[in-house]
């Protein structure tokens, strides 16, 4: 069999159900809407707002530097386990890549992006 | 127990490549130790010396084909030629940065335009699938930064647009990638060449959406109309490096897939899409000119039919047609970086460079600039005594060569129609005004932009005289 | 020898020196008078080294792949002759020119001379085509700054231009089935293969836009007409004549089976210009217009000659083409001095100038005879000769047509001297001035030359030899 054979398999599986999960509702379900039943849902408190509320656009700045350093740490971890076995080779390439890093850290601390204002 | 297992040669391959980068950092730095922050001149000035740094180290490497790191990176003749052209588009919009660029930004931007070099660089020698990627990538994400790096509407949509547009085209050449990946069982490029591929599926679905994403890329026809907005909104130096870099750095990409990797015999079958797509930019790309009324507009549309006009050169694959098509792209790129360099000499703070309206004149305020616009306006459209003339008939003698003829034939219809359009900018500039909305506030005489205009007719007139083609661009592949 | 060596260069030099002094007219002080006497003594100067370099021969090499080219340079006996008429057109155009912006127009004309020299001192098929397109770039600049609508520009340059690209691709392919471009004027063997109809196609499409030839002309009435008399007078003299050199060099020597084949279709569309443009030229109202489509008329002729392929009609067609752009430089300089004075280009409103110019009169009966074939003057050797050629190849009918075409001619020259020259005064015109005595030396040369060929044609028609396979 194709080594890729199960792939394909689980590709129409999964994709069928999804399909029979959408569909079986509109078909067997019974429906008696009424209006609070059609609100949006929010523990059972009025809603008071909008459902998609606005929001500084600075959390995404944050968020995008979280992701590079939460990145960065990340890498940390295989170069760490397999610092031995790596040796002196992998030192000097994590010491370019902090070097690199550290650069750009720097260059945020000092062009105000880790300032609330 | 794992060694170093890269050698000196390996490290050395890339050197051109360390060089941007350490530029990049340098350029950060000094804008870190600098009071307020770094001057437009100083930042631009590391930018060139490491250009010219990383200029000097590809030519080193001309004609010494080595394939680095396991074979993901190969120098050699080809490698070298593209390198140059991007280090000739990266030196060409930094001194127009220099000129024309946001001073509050001019640190970050000169660094991300390094980066993105170092991802076209690392394009034009990418003989694996994830090279190719990592350097797109690394290109892309530079553009998408330098499309925003100006405080005006227009930047802001346009990068959007192309990241939004881009990601997908990345995410069309990825899944391409995967594929071949799947089909062949290795990641280099070489490998996809295995005659048993021919007859696998995987392979053609893969190679399909692959070439999808570099047409993307590419900006041809049904995938083109990022460029003329992206162009339009972005900052004008930011357009010029674009507009060629870009360009270049897929093509390179697509002449190894062309030239290196696909099972003999294939070649016209998987290319054809693209050689039709082609056909379709060229009259496409200059039927969109005629109706722009902004330049980098107008030069977006003109880039999609020149695109075109390279791709016919290397239809059908043939050697000599490689090498026109490196011919035709280091005359395009003199040309277009010639046209933004004058764009950028007119220009002040609001890119009046960028109307066509502010050119209305221009032959009586600035008669040398208008000269020299004129001369690139006839070098696209590919009148004598240019580059472009001489770059379009040998292309055109290869595609009658290579038995690809349509192709020709429809170059010639594109180009009888980009005339207008070129010829309109030349009309501004002689017509006689009768109006006076031309640009009052002319900028003083901007050293730098001057300076690249001329470098840009020098080169664009001896490409003409001395046509010299690089010979030893084969083999791509070790 | 080494007087050898320096006529060698001369073929470059005749080339460069427009070209330069016309860029260089550019960078020097705006000032009318200096721009005409600089352009005149450069004008002579281009014509005397034209006259020098008969028998240079030039050559660098330019392209090694994908088929040989090189920068060779060096007049075929018949690009010589034409080379001589463009610098005699040229420094009588100068001469004659008086416009706003002069300096500009003459540094244009001079760079119009530069390229339509390298036209035809091109030995190397590439170099003419890098020529043929380069010669459109003075002549849309001139339309655009002088001339009385853009649309004229755009006309000329997009019809010239798509000629153009067709030649381009013909060369190319030319190239790479032939192996190399450095053919013109040399004994080499016929093109042959599947190819080579539509690279005959692809010339002869160029060529025939270029001349014009009916019902690709549409560009040249209104191009005639708007724009300036000196840059008309070398157009129609002798940018027009660009596409028969063509013929002759390229499409005799190198597809002379194709000629051969499509000869009919180029006789019938050469009648049909000759009758054509007689017809029209009998009732346009406008002086510049009636030359324009004569020209379309005499060139048909010429045309028709070329495509019978007789040795006899080849060699009117060359004398005809030396006489038409003598002829016809003389009419439009003249034609523009009337509108210079009077303002106005219209037989309605022109008449009665003979009484008060003698001079201008004179001159323009003499350009008017010529044009109209009198017996003695150029254009007259050209026609009957180029008749008894095309006799002698067989096509009585095209003889025919092309009577009737004559007996047009002058009906429509008469009228035009008839009415400008003659007849009562209309409105408040004419203006006394006659020509000044450099309005009449500007034209004189084109005269004497006229009479001279006329009298003795030997010369041109000893260039022929050798064309037709």
């Amino acid at each position: 069999m194709n080594p890729y054979g199960p792939v394909a398999l689980y590709l129409c599986v999964a994709f069928a159900a999804a399909l029979l999960f959408s569909v079986l509702p509109g078909l067997v379900a019974r429906r008696k809407p009424n209006p609070e039943k059609a609100e949006a849902y929010e523990c059972g408190v009025e809603p008071t707002s909008a459902v998609a509320g606005r929001f500084p656009v600075r959390f995404y700045l944050i968020a995008m530097l979280f992701v590079i350093f939460d990145v960065e740490a990340a890498s940390f971890y295989p170069w760490a386990v397999q610092m031995h076995a790596l040796r002196i080779y992998g030192l000097l390439e994590m010491i370019v890549f902090i070097i690199v890093l550290g650069i750009g850290y720097a260059y945020v601390w000092k062009k105000g992006g880790f300032a609330w204002r | 127990m794992i060694l170093n297992p890269f050698g000196t040669a390996d490290w050395m391959a890339i050197a051109p490549i360390v060089a941007l980068a350490i530029a990049s950092l340098l350029v950060l730095l000094a804008d870190l130790v600098a009071r307020p922050a770094i001057s437009r001149y100083g930042a631009v000035a590391i930018g060139l010396l490491g250009t010219a740094a990383a200029a000097v180290l590809a030519a080193m490497q001309y004609g010494h084909v080595y394939a680095a790191f396991f074979g993901g990176f190969v120098t050699g003749g080809f490698t070298t030629v593209f390198e140059e052209i991007v280090a000739i588009a990266l030196a060409g919009s930094l001194a127009l940065y220099a000129t024309l660029g946001d001073p509050k930004r001019i640190g970050g931007t000169v660094a991300l335009m390094l980066w993105g070099s170092c991802g076209a660089m690392l394009m034009a020698g990418a003989a694996n699938l994830m090279t190719i990627f990592l350097g797109l990538e690394l290109l892309s994400l530079a553009l998408y930064c330098l499309c925003g790096m100006v405080d005006r509407r227009g930047a802001r949509e346009s990068a959007l647009k192309y990241l939004i547009l881009s990601s997908t085209a990345s995410g069309f050449l990825l899944f391409g990638m995967a594929l071949l990946f799947g089909a062949s069982g290795s990641v280099l490029l070489a490998d996809l060449a295995r005659p048993q591929l021919a007859a696998n599926p995987l392979f053609w679905m893969g190679s399909g959406l692959f070439l999808i994403g570099l047409a993307f890329k590419m900006s041809l026809v049904p995938f083109h109309a990022w460029a003329p907005d992206v162009y339009e909104g972005a900052p004008l130096p930011v357009t010029a490096y674009m507009s060629v870099a870009t360009k270049a750095a897929t093509l390179a990409v697509f002449a190894r897939v062309l030239y290196a990797a696909l099972p003999a015999g294939t070649a016209s079958h998987v290319m054809l899409p693209v050689w039709i797509v082609a056909g379709i930019s060229m009259i496409a790309g200059n039927v969109g000119m005629l109706a722009q009324h902004d330049l980098k507009r107008l030069l977006a549309y003109s880039g999609i039919a020149q695109v075109g006009y390279i791709l016919t050169a290397m239809a059908g694959g043939s050697a000599l047609g490689l090498r026109y098509a490196i011919y035709y792209l280091v005359a395009y790129t003199f040309m277009n970086l010639g046209a933004f360099a004058v764009a950028t000499a007119i220009s002040g703070e609001h890119e009046e460079g960028a109307r066509l309206v502010s050119y209305a004149g221009l032959a009586r305020r600035r008669p040398w600039l208008a000269a020299a616009m004129t001369f690139f306006m006839l070098a696209l459209a590919g009148m004598p005594p240019t580059a472009g003339f001489l770059g379009k008939i040998l292309i055109l003698a290869t595609s009658a060569d290579s038995g690809y003829a349509w192709l020709g034939g429809l170059l010639v219809a594109g180009t009888a129609i980009s005339l207008y359009a070129y010829a309109k900018v030349v009309r501004a500039m002689y017509l006689p005004q009768s109006g006076d909305h031309h640009v009052a506030d002319l900028r003083p005489i901007a050293p730098l932009a001057w300076i690249s205009v001329t470098l840009c007719l020098i080169g664009v007139i001896a490409m003409t005289f001395y046509p010299l083609t690089p010979s030893n661009v084969l083999p791509l592949l070790r | 020898m080494r007087l050898r060596g320096d006529v060698n260069v001369l073929a470059p030099i005749a080339i460069l020196l427009p070209l330069v002094a016309g860029a260089l007219l550019f960078v020097l002080p705006d000032d009318p008078r200096l721009g005409k006497i600089y352009g005149t003594l450069v004008a002579f100067a281009t014509l005397v080294v034209v006259l020098l370099a008969r028998h240079a021969d030039w050559s660098v090499r330019w392209l090694a792949r994908p088929f040989t080219a090189a920068f060779h340079v060096g007049p075929t006996p018949i690009g010589w002759w034409l080379a001589l008429l463009l610098g005699l057109c040229t420094l009588c155009a100068v001469a004659a020119t008086n416009l706003p912006r002069q300096r500009s127009f003459v540094a244009q004309l001079l760079l119009l001379e530069g390229t339509m020299i390298g036209l035809f001192f091109a030995r190397d098929l590439l170099l003419f085509a890098f020529f043929w397109d380069a010669m459109l770039i003075p002549v849309f600049f001139v339309l655009l700054g002088w001339g009385s609508h853009p649309a004229t520009a755009w006309r000329y340059f997009i019809y010239n231009f798509a000629g153009g690209l067709l030649l381009l691709f013909a060369t190319a392919a030319f190239g790479v089935i032939y192996g190399s471009t450095d053919v013109i004027g040399q004994s080499g063997a016929p093109l042959i293969g599947a190819w080579a109809p539509w690279i005959f196609a692809g010339f002869a499409l160029a060529f025939l836009v270029k001349t014009p030839v009916w019902p690709l002309h549409t560009w040249m009435p209104a191009t005639y007409a708007d724009a300036p008399s000196p840059l008309v007078a070398v157009v129609s003299a002798v940018q027009s004549k660009a596409g028969l050199y063509g013929f002759l060099v390229i499409g005799l020597a190198y597809l002379p089976t194709y000629v051969a084949r499509f000869a009919p279709e180029l006789v019938v569309l050469g009648a049909i210009s000759l009758l054509y443009g007689a017809t029209v030229a009998l009732v346009q109202p406008d002086t510049k217009r009636v030359v324009a489509y004569s020209s379309l008329s005499h060139l048909g002729l010429i045309a028709i000659a070329i495509a019978t392929r007789n040795p006899l009609a080849l060699q009117g067609a060359l004398v005809y083409i030396v006489a038409h752009g003598l002829f016809s430089t003389a009419l439009f300089l003249i034609l523009g001095y009337v509108e210079e004075r009077e303002g106005t280009r219209s037989l309605i409103r022109l008449g009665g100038l003979g009484h008060a110019n003698p001079r201008l009169t004179g001159a323009f009966t003499i350009a008017a005879l010529a044009a109209l074939g009198l017996p003695g003057l150029a254009g007259f050797v050209g026609e009957i000769v180029i008749l008894s050629g095309v006799y002698q190849a067989g096509w009585t009918w095209a003889v025919i047509v092309a009577l009737i075409a004559i007996v047009l001619a002058s009906a429509y020259m008469l009228r035009l001297l008839q009415d400008a020259m003659n007849g009562p005064v209309v409105d408040d015109l004419p203006v006394r001035r006659d020509l000044t005595w450099i309005e009449g030396l500007a034209v004189a040369p084109l005269l004497i030359a006229l009479l001279a060929i006329g009298i003795q044609p030997h010369a041109i028609m000893a260039a022929i030899a050798g064309a037709v396979r």
